[in-house]
């Protein structure tokens, strides 16, 4: 009897041994890196089942100016016939423009889960970057902005809402020379919280190029509202009134540019610029930006109305 | 006292009278901070209502925008912080008087009062403020002609708030444009002038207009005329009656129920433009006379229409402003007639049921009349407005009279009678 308890005993540590092995064996590593040129880049090892499609969830905040802005990426990969995977993904847009210091926090919880074969870790920890102390000097160009404009009306924004900016610009003559105008601009966008505290968060749109042949009077880059290209770039909101909150904007948004144009062809031209978050309009959360997310080409997602013109010298 | 005389009695005495003073000392600091506290809301609702009285009565045309700054001093709490008295006081000793040196009518003075209690209300509700910006409200000679600027002169540009800023001018011609900022002379806060004679600037029949500019951006425009010049196409647009805006008001003070019967509720609506952007700053407060209820108050900007990007609108038809005040009876739900001119048709205020405990859903819907302004081409032409002041108020070489009067017949009658928003009455 004795030595049947033993066996039967030694049998379910056994099978408890091999499930605890079983489990150890899937592993994850995500180290996020990232620079003041407001981008990240996430390296992700780890083994799980041989030949399995692995997706990777990762999940930090960046703080900036005392914002909390919450940064989501999620990772597609294939695991080798050992079960191996490592997979780098570069080139990705930190929120909040990067001025200043940036630091960068997770969670208690961990901030990666990995997904195959239908079944889902979590808990998993990823190495953040130290602070970045960034320049806070404004790029070459000459610097104005638009706005407050409320054009989207009252929006009630929600932490993760996909805000997307853009704009465009045309010369109002037309015998100016061929040109490159290069943008960088920023949305900036107030928000008061149910407690009555306000704020207000970025949403860095970047750099851009644009070349203009000699003569053109066409906005640019595109006169389509409709066009992703109207777009220039989006991010998340933050939490700007805690998890969860809602954050109530009424004032609009800002939006400053820094532009430069070489050669410098001397000409006037005239800027207007949009925004808009479709999850506060009950439109989803939609990137603008996101070609994948068919949502986007519907009019009533994706389409905002332009701001007033200003003529910069 | 009490502790005092605790110091005589027994060992355990003492040390019962020692933690009791030590309680007594941290309630006391407990209720002196809550006190103060309270105070502080205290003050800042009162000095809210006085800001949101001041601005609901600037709204008013036919109000005396010093004497409404003046009653808001006199009507602060004697608590309140000493820097909002003295933002008025400020504005007040700053404010150019309408007429004789100053070419602009009351109406701009009065805009920019309000405009300046609107900035100090978001200041006090820590809402976002921008950085202030310098209007322009008329220029003498409203468009300069050519022949008659070769020969000197000044072109005076009257407006606000000029020192906020380096203002600068750039002479815009057909290929391009210069700058000419070193003409530009700042005689006061709301008065800018540019040198016109000795060389002090090159006009040429490539010119087009000067523009003011700062921050990088032209915000004024004066053009040139010359017997060339063509007149830009001008039309009237209008937005269809019907349009609505809403607005939920926040709560400044109290926390008792909202709106209750007897409540005075009032809003108003102002119609502005600027570039080719037509907006609305909307209005509304409910408050119980007696000052013991809650008080929900605010004003926010609502944007209602772009016309094309390339044109830009001159003026508005009809008043620009309605306001409403009632006292409210024991409905859920008021509607109020708007004047048939203004740009309010109907008011409808809502959220007074009794169980709206907090107010949230207090809110004003605004039905707007049809809306028709003026909006003219801006592609380096002559605004008919612009030329028509200049007509009315300077002699113009014959050649150029002749030559854009030719132009005027093609113009709606209706755009051929308006003036320039802020153009006094008798120029």
């Amino acid at each position: 009897m004795f030595q049947r308890m033993v066996s039967v005993l030694g049998i379910a540590i056994g099978l408890l041994a091999i499930s605890a092995t079983s489990t150890m064996a899937h592993t994850l590593n995500v180290t996020v890196t990232a620079t003041c040129a407001c981008e990240y880049s996430v390296t992700a090892t780890g083994n799980t089942d041989a030949n399995a499609v692995v997706g990777i969830d990762l999940s930090f905040n960046v703080i900036q100016n005392g914002v909390t802005y919450l940064v989501t990426k999620h990772i597609d990969t294939n695991a080798d016939a050992s079960g191996n995977f490592n997979v780098t993904v570069p080139g990705n847009t930190l929120p909040g423009g990067c001025a200043g210091t940036v630091e960068f926090s997770g969670f208690s919880g961990g901030e990666a889960s990995l997904t195959f074969n239908g079944t889902t870790e979590t808990g998993f920890s990823a190495t953040l970057p130290s602070s970045l102390f960034c320049s806070e000097t404004v790029p070459p160009g000459k610097t104005f902005d638009i706005g407050p404009s409320s054009m989207e009306g009252h929006l009630l924004m929600r932490p993760g809402d996909w805000i997307s900016g853009g704009y465009s610009f045309v010369f109002t003559n037309g015998s100016h020379p061929a040109t490159t105008v290069t943008v960088t601009s920023k949305l900036t966008l107030p928000y008061r919280c149910a407690d009555g505290t306000t704020g207000e968060f970025v949403i860095n749109l970047g750099t851009h190029n644009y070349d203009v042949p000699a003569g053109d009077k066409n906005w640019q880059p595109t006169g389509d509202a409709n066009s992703v290209l109207s777009w220039a770039g989006s991010g998340t909101a933050p939490a700007g009134c805690g998890a969860g909150n809602v954050m109530d904007n009424s004032k609009g948004a800002i939006w400053e540019a820094t532009i430069a144009q070489n050669p410098d062809t001397g000409s006037l031209l005239n800027w207007r610029f949009k925004y808009r978050d479709p999850n506060a309009k009950g439109k989803g959360n939609v990137n603008c930006l996101d070609l994948s997310d068919p949502r986007r080409n519907k009019a009533d997602v994706c389409g905002a109305s332009w701001s007033q013109t200003v003529k910069d010298p | 006292m009490v502790c005092e005389r605790s110091r005589t009695t027994a060992r355990r005495s003492t040390a019962f009278a020692a933690a009791f003073c030590l309680l007594a000392v941290a309630a006391s600091a407990a209720v002196s901070a809550a006190q103060s506290e309270a105070l502080a809301d205290t003050t800042l609702g009162d000095t809210l209502r006085v800001l949101d009285n001041a601005i609901y009565l600037l709204a008013d045309p036919s109000s005396d925008y010093r004497r409404v700054m003046l009653d808001a001093v006199a009507a602060f709490p004697a608590s309140v912080d000493e820097a909002i008295p003295a933002n008025v006081r400020t504005f007040l000793a700053r404010a150019p008087e309408p007429g004789g040196e100053f070419k602009c009518g009351v109406d701009f003075v009065r805009s920019r009062a309000r405009n300046a209690l609107l900035r100090l209300r978001d200041t006090l509700r820590h809402e976002y403020v921008g950085p202030v910006e310098p209007t322009v409200c008329y220029a003498f000679p409203f468009a300069l002609d050519v022949t008659r600027a070769q020969t000197g002169g000044w072109l005076d540009i009257y407006g606000y708030d000029f020192d906020r800023v380096s203002p600068e001018m750039v002479l815009v011609n057909r290929n391009g444009y210069q700058d000419v900022t070193a003409a530009l002379v700042a005689r006061s806060h709301y008065h800018l002038a540019l040198k016109l004679g000795d060389g002090a600037l090159r006009l040429s029949s490539e010119s087009v207009s000067l523009g003011l500019t700062w921050g990088h951006l032209i915000h004024h425009s004066v053009s040139i005329l010359q017997p060339t010049s063509r007149l830009c196409s001008a039309r009237v647009e209008t937005i269809p009656a019907g349009r609505t805006v809403s607005y939920s008001p926040p709560r400044i003070s109290g926390d008792t129920l909202p709106g209750r019967p007897g409540s005075t509720i009032r809003a108003d609506a102002t119609l502005d433009y600027s570039s080719n952007k037509l907006e609305a700053t909307i209005c509304m407060a409910a408050a119980d006379p007696s000052g013991r209820a809650a008080v929900f108050s605010g004003c926010t900007i609502e944007f209602l229409h772009t016309t094309d990007p390339d044109r830009v609108i001159e003026a508005a038809f009809g008043e620009l402003t309605s306001q409403v005040s009632y006292v409210r009876g024991d409905r859920t739900r008021d509607l109020q007639n708007g004047r048939p001119r203004g740009p309010v048709r109907q008011w409808a205020f809502s959220g007074f049921q009794p169980g709206a405990l907090h107010g949230e859903e207090i809110s004003m819907t605004a039905r707007l009349n049809e809306i028709r302004f003026v909006s003219t081409a801006d592609d380096g032409c002559v605004s008919p407005l612009a030329y028509l002041e200049a007509k009315r108020t300077l002699v113009l070489d014959p050649a150029t009279r002749q030559s854009l009067d030719s132009q005027l017949k093609g113009i709606d009658q209706a755009i051929l009678k308006v003036r320039p928003r802020f153009a006094l009455t008798q120029p």
